[in-house]
């Protein structure tokens, strides 16, 4: 039986240690620096409901951990489940142009491979992660494949935002979505969902432990500070830090999966620095860290006069995409995803107890209709971009992060288009100019990729296209710091595909 | 493109921007007696947890009875016709997970059933007492760390944005869902309102 060190419990170590245990003869120890935390538990979820507690706050980054061009904090979780505990669940795959960036525009790198070598992946992916979607949408090919539930119905704000998409021309389509159809009851507290019925890895991993619990150790609070090798080749194991007594400890394994999520794998890497590997493991051509890519996001508002059929937001989370700007026609821009809907000004218990009576509430409602448009855009790497090891240790054991970012000007330019586009759409609609409000973030830790990036050959990346770091024999990363390009698409299910690959990959190596 | 305003990631995982609320005002220029001010405004903690948290235990029935008076008068005041009979018992349990689990609500819903009592002395019952209890004006400065201020933010206000929800108040808009309501599975015609595409 081969022994496994899994290194961080998030959607990527949780679908790799679901598959290894799967299809081989192995035993697997997790180690996660962040806390327990207990899924669909009501009183938490009644903190998070009533507002009363942010529940997440004790398991964001330490604030020394911060960069004001790609914020971290309020991005990444680090914590049992890591950052699926409160992430979005939008699970659009990608496309297959996205996996030749270089070659059709000169920006970023190429996969190592295409579209069509990880489509059978996405399929096993869109099972484990219990996507809803259209399976009937070709675009990008699925092959045959079925999701495991069907896309939900647009709902009658979306039908607001698709009279002005159709009138303008732009295609839309069903969004997929991590929203398990037999679990869900539409509560839309999606943040914290009372019945695990979004995907998140703490709840994936809960059933994991009960399915396997004499093949599965999970480590809570144990940051793993150094990947400890014999030789160039091989790791031998890692070291940790117990939280609880702050003394260090080594664990042995026979082969070391890193999923600590894109900033803290490639930190790892560098921090596990030896005679070998005297600028850190796998980092001799100088790729680790760099390359950092995240999602710009885009943003607008607006009010359309009157709602003479009482429209409200009843669905709490998206039920419609367009990908219409995510096209090849628009790579060498910046390609762009994007959703809209409709909210209320305030909520209902906001007004109660902002004593706003009855009939100025209804008068409000009646008046008008918030409409709101939100897009994620593809980033191409700026020659600045990247992370580096800071000096200090932060409260949760880990190195602090020193970032470096700078905007490509491409991306400067196209999200201003693109934004255009949600006040085009809005006006379409309906919406007053002069309600109309934009904006835009500029990337953050949220969709941070390419800090490990994959490679044909060490002269050109981090990892090879089995996810193994070149130079090595039995150390792998698999995480978003692994993507070449991101695309525009989010990132979960390409990273949850590639960990599908490479434990059949591993399988089969055996 | 200038960032008009401020919003993190997480907000717009919905996509929602939230305006200020305009409308006019039932109960403007209340303020409280004289003989209630130097109880209600007694400074206590600005702590953003709830006091003395690790201490749990049950609200009475009686004690019970007296804050859903709460539910009662908005659900007349503000017209949302939902049965409250049913929600009385989820709103029951609900309020025993958090005052038997830390962090603890059983002493600001303690202080706030005596602040219910001091200020209903003043008044012919427990209902009318709400007024001044909700939206008094009162203006100072650490308000929100005195017994009045925490007890409209930890207990009344909760209690409200439970109610919204859970005892389908929403409903009286038209609306056939809301965030918090369990409206049943999305591949069930009656959990939202189809657009018809
Ligand atoms: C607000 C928000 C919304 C999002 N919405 C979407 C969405 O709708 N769709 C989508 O595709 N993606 C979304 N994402 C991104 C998504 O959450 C990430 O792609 C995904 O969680 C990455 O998974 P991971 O397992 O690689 O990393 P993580 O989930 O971050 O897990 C890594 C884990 O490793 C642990 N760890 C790190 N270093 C160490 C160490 N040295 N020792 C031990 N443990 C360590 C961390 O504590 C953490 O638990 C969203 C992200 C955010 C922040
Ligand atoms: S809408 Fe569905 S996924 Fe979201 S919180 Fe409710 S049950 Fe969970």
């Amino acid at each position: 039986m081969k022994s496994i060190i899994i290194i961080g419990s998030g959607v990527a170590g949780t679908v790799l240690a679901r598959q290894l245990l799967a299809s081989g003869d192995v035993e697997v120890t997790m180690f996660e620096v962040g806390p327990e935390f207990t899924p669909a538990d009501r009183r938490i979820w009644l903190d998070h409901m009533l507002g009363s507690d942010d529940i997440y706050a004790p398991f964001i980054d330490d604030p020394r951990t911060e960069n004001e061009n790609f914020g971290l904090r309020r991005s990444r979780l680090l914590m049992k489940g890591g950052t699926t505990n409160h992430w979005g669940g939008l699970t659009p795959r990608f496309k297959p142009e996205d996996f030749e960036l270089n070659s059709r525009t000169g920006f970023g790198a190429d996969w190592p491979f295409g579209y069509d070598e990880l489509a059978p992946y996405y399929a096993k992916a869109e099972v484990l992660l219990g996507i809803t979607g259209d399976s009937d949408n070709d675009d990008p090919p699925r092959y045959g494949a079925k999701f495991p539930f069907p896309h939900t119905d647009f709902t009658q704000g979306d039908k607001v935002v698709i009279d002005a998409l159709e009138s303008l021309d732009i295609s839309y389509g069903h969004m997929s979505i991590a929203r398990n159809g037999t679990r869900c009851i539409t509560t839309g507290t999606c943040d914290y969902c009372p019945v695990n019925a979004r995907y998140t890895a703490v709840y994936d991993l809960q059933q994991l432990q009960v399915e396997y619990s004499d093949l599965l150790t999970l480590k809570t609070e144990s940051p793993v500070t150094k990947i400890l090798m014999d030789g160039k080749t091989r790791t031998r194991g890692i070291e940790f830090m117990d939280l609880n007594t702050g003394i260090g400890h080594s664990a042995d394994a026979d082969a070391v999966f890193v999923c600590g999520g894109t900033i803290e794998s490639c930190k790892l890497l560098l921090a596990s620095a030896d005679k070998d590997w005297p600028d850190g493991i796998g980092n001799d051509s100088g790729h680790v860290g760099r390359h950092l890519i995240g999602h710009p996001v885009m943003f607008a508002a607006g009010i359309r006069p009157g709602n003479p059929d009482g429209i409200g937001e009843e669905l709490g989370f998206d039920s419609l995409i367009s990908r219409h700007f995510d096209t090849p026609a628009y790579q060498h821009k910046g390609k762009m995803w994007f959703s809209g809907g409709v909210s209320a000004n305030a909520s209902i218990e906001e007004q109660v107890i902002s004593n706003v009576s009855r009939t100025a509430m209804n008068a409000a409602f009646s008046s008008g209709l918030r409409m709101s448009m939100g897009g994620e855009m593809e980033q191409f790497e700026h020659p600045d971009n990247r992370v580096s090891l800071g000096k200090e240790r932060t409260s949760q054991g880990l190195l602090t992060t020193n970032i470096q970012v700078g905007v490509h000007d491409v991306n400067l330019q196209t999200r201003q288009e693109h934004v255009d586009t949600f006040v085009r759409i809005l006006k379409t609609a309906g919406c007053r100019d002069a309600s109309i409000e934009t904006g835009a973030l500029n990337p953050d830790g949220a969709h941070a990729s390419a800090t490990c990036r994959m490679s044909r050959s060490d002269t050109d990346g981090v990892v090879d296209p089995n996810l193994q770091v070149h130079g090595t024999d039995n150390l792998y990363v698999c995480s978003n710091a692994v993507f070449p390009s991101i695309a525009a698409a989010n990132p979960t299910l390409t990273v949850s595909a590639l960990a599908v690959r490479l434990a059949t990959h591993f399988a089969a190596a055996d | 493109m200038g960032n008009k305003f401020q919003i993190d990631r997480r907000q717009l995982v919905k996509l929602g921007f939230s305006a200020g609320v305009l409308a006019s005002l039932p109960y403007a220029g209340i303020s409280l007696a004289d003989d209630e001010s130097d109880e209600l405004l007694q400074f206590v903690s600005d702590s953003d947890s709830p006091i003395e948290n690790s201490q749990t235990g049950t609200l009475s029935q009686r004690e019970f009875q007296t804050l859903f008076t709460l539910c009662e008068y908005v659900n007349d005041v503000w017209q949302f016709d939902a049965n409250l009979t049913q929600y009385g018992k989820l709103l029951r349990a609900d309020l025993e997970l958090k005052t038997t689990r830390r962090p603890s609500y059983l002493v600001e819903y303690r202080n706030a059933l005596e602040l219910i009592e001091l200020v209903a002395r003043n008044t012919d019952s427990v209902e009318q007492a709400w007024p001044t209890l909700l939206f008094s004006d009162v203006a100072a400065a650490n308000f929100g760390a005195t017994r009045l201020g925490r007890a409209r933010r930890f207990v009344f206000s909760e209690i409200i944005a439970h109610q919204i929800p859970i005892s389908g108040a929403f409903r009286s808009f038209g609306l056939v869902n809301y965030r918090g309501f369990f409206g049943g599975p999305y591949a069930s015609p009656v959990s939202y309102r189809r657009g018809a595409i």
